[in-house]
């Protein structure tokens, strides 16, 4: 039983450990290989993890050989455009110039029936409005819509729209964040008074609060439970 | 530049690591070999005595190995191979020469195939 959630603990940590220095990617935006490897590397771990007969280094030696072969490939598909197309694929242009490439939608294995479906997720009904439709080589659909019927950015409106920079969030669950408080250039005194001033006396009645470049304060109180 | 560094320096650990291990098995089982081969010769040819020295230092060298052999190999396995050394030390300790020739050469089969399953080859890859 020790045995079972001392090594449970070991490849949990060690998978956590390999997903992290894979690198940060949401589940369905993996590349082949990050998908292969991920698909192994979980089915690995759970082998020894049900069957203490199987030595744990069984698991770890074929963890860090993969862990090891992803970083390697990544380092290499880097570098050479080619051995990217091989290997990842290219971009498939599903719609170009509002017209849908059957030969492409063959290709990549698309039904009309999915491309609309993931027209739809981007809230596009209206395919004369799609001027291009590219399915990436992680299995995302980018969309770039006809110019009458993108969003009129500030620019084109003439408009005047001042930069709020980036928002930092100051307090989290009645918890300062030194270091980003520090970082947006603010320290505790300013963070007294700005309490102060909005009708609070201590930090830990705050649960969240955010300050942006621009200075505007967002503040929300934490709730009676 | 620096991950294809810790990837390969990853990689060349590993090697290191299977070789290794490749060394450690042929020593150990061959040390073992060695022993059993020498304890029947010995119960063969009427010496008992030592006869049970040498598979005495067999199990001696496994049981100092126990530590490497139980991460390294499938437990099973040596569980099977531990089994098969106490079956020959007690014909050994018996004095029935027959007896220690039959429970020494599964011993030795055991021994040879923990080896070559730690060994490359196109039979153990496939």
């Amino acid at each position: 039983m020790m045995i079972l959630m001392i090594r449970t603990l070991i490849l949990f940590v060690s998978l956590l450990l390999f997903f992290r220095l894979l690198g940060k990617r949401q589940l369905g935006e993996l590349e082949l290989s990050e998908l292969t490897v991920s698909m192994l590397i979980a089915d690995i771990s759970a082998i020894p993890l049900q069957d203490i007969g199987i030595p744990l280094i069984n698991a770890l030696v074929p963890m860090v050989m993969l862990f090891a072969l992803e970083l390697l490939l990544s380092v290499l598909t880097e570098s050479s455009v080619r051995l990217r197309g091989i290997l990842w694929g290219r971009p498939c242009f599903l719609i170009e110039q509002g017209r849908i490439n059957q030969r492409e939608m063959r290709r990549c294995h698309f039904t009309p029936d999915e491309l609309t479906q993931e027209l739809r997720r981007q809230s596009i009904v209206d395919l004369n409005t799609v001027e291009y439709a590219i399915l990436e080589t992680d299995g995302t659909l980018s969309v770039l819509l006809t110019p009458p019927n993108q969003s009129a950015t500030a620019a084109q409106l003439g408009v005047e729209s001042p930069s709020v920079g980036y928002t930092t969030t100051i307090i989290e669950q009645g918890r300062i964040l030194g270091d980003n408080l520090r970082k947006c250039g603010r320290d505790r005194r300013w963070l007294q008074r700005e309490l102060h001033r909005q009708g609070y006396g201590n930090p830990k009645e705050i649960y969240f609060m955010t300050v942006n470049a621009a200075g505007q304060v967002y503040i929300a109180p934490k709730e009676d439970t | 530049m620096k991950r294809t560094l810790i990837a390969l320096v990853l990689l060349l650990l590993l090697g290191a690591l299977g070789i290794w291990n490749l060394r450690q098995v042929d020593a150990l089982t061959n040390g073992l070999c060695g022993c059993i081969e020498l304890s029947i010769r010995c119960m063969e040819e009427g010496d008992s005595a030592a006869a049970k020295a040498a598979v005495d230092s067999a199990l001696t060298l496994w049981e100092r190995q126990e530590r490497y052999t139980h991460i390294f190999l499938r437990h099973s396995e040596v569980d099977s191979a531990a089994d098969t050394l106490y079956e020959l030390q007690e014909a050994v300790y018996a004095g029935d020469a027959a007896q220690a020739l039959s429970a020494g050469n599964p011993a030795l089969y055991h021994l040879r195939s923990l080896q070559s399953m730690e060994h490359p080859a196109w039979g153990s890859v496939f």
